[in-house]
């Protein structure tokens, strides 16, 4: 499981690099998170563009990558993908995460969902 | 019903009942049904309509090469973006379902899915060697309560409601064997 991350003064952008974030893949996920923010800055966007495809245990993962961060930090989403951003709006959980269309935009001065 | 061009070999059998601009000899037609594999995802003509069949063992990545095989020949027969969309997230809840849960109980399981393909819904029917769905129900896939502190959000319990969601008159049946699950997706739906 293929990951990029570039680090620039208060946040840490993660890239997935693989195409399905699945219960094939999930504990590889998990893993990965959490040595990338093992010592991360506050912010932390999690871009997903290169993921067309997110299951309930992908889902899961990204919440546990949430919670790891504690309440000092925060995990934000961008470039969900059509199937991705259909699963975290039925489970509603598009409510719960601050999601940016790319993680470009959420790089943009002041789109920092403060 | 259209269907796309001849490509390659995963287009549907179904098909060739349509009517058909160009006929194909009879020989030709033969020598290409030889040569399909018997596992691979392709549709046979069944009573009602065109069927597709995955028989899998019991490790995800089975699930995952299964669900490629399945969209692959879904997309091949037309069936829309969303529609796909929604087969994907439903049929891979509810096969890493059987997985995780039913096949650890009996060494050695496996299932299979069958797909048909109406001109309204696609119809699926699960059957598993494993052990039972606990209490013999299906979980009842309510939505989750995501109102409460950060440390407290759920990390699981979303499959069943995205089932439940996605699907109609799902219909779980213990058998002397096993497990068969049965439902139907809309076609064409915004869901």
């Amino acid at each position: 499981m293929e990951f990029e991350s570039l680090r620039s003064n208060d946040t840490l952008r993660i890239n997935v690099l693989t195409p399905r974030i699945d219960a094939a893949c999930v504990i590889q996920f998990k893993d990965r998170m959490r040595e990338l923010c093992a010592d991360c800055p506050p912010r932390v966007i999690l871009d997903l563009a290169q993921v067309d495809f997110l299951d309930s245990s992908g889902l899961g993962a990204v919440v546990t990558a949430m919670k790891h961060l504690g309440p000092g930090r925060r995990l934000e989403l961008a470039g969900l993908t059509p199937k991705v951003a259909k699963v975290f709006r039925l489970t509603r959980m598009d409510t719960v995460f601050t999601i940016h269309d790319s993680a470009d935009q959420a790089l943009e001065p002041g789109s920092s969902a403060a | 019903m259209s269907f796309p061009p001849a490509s390659d070999g995963m287009l549907p059998v179904g098909r060739e009942e349509e009517p058909q601009g160009e006929a194909r000899a009879p020989g030709r037609r033969r020598k290409a049904a030889a040569r399909r594999k018997p596992e691979l995802a392709g549709f046979a003509p069944g009573p009602r309509g065109p069927s597709l069949r995955e028989r899998l063992g019991n490790r995800p990545e089975e699930v995952r090469a299964a669900l490629a095989r399945v969209i692959r020949a879904l997309d091949a027969f037309g069936l829309g973006v969303e529609d796909q969309g929604n087969v994907e997230i439903v049929l891979a809840e509810v096969l890493n379902n059987v997985v995780e849960h039913a096949l650890p109980q009996a060494p050695d399981g496996w299932l299979t899915l069958q797909l048909d393909l109406l001109p309204d819904r696609i119809a699926a029917r699960v059957v598993d060697t494993g052990g039972p769905m606990p209490g013999l129900v299906v979980p009842p896939g309510q939505p989750q309560n995501l109102d409460v502190a950060l440390d407290a959000l759920p990390e699981g319990g979303f499959g069943w409601f995205l089932i439940r969601h996605l699907t109609c008159e799902l219909e779980y049946v213990r058998t002397a064997d096993g497990n068969e699950l049965g439902f139907w997706i809309p076609r064409g739906a915004a869901l």
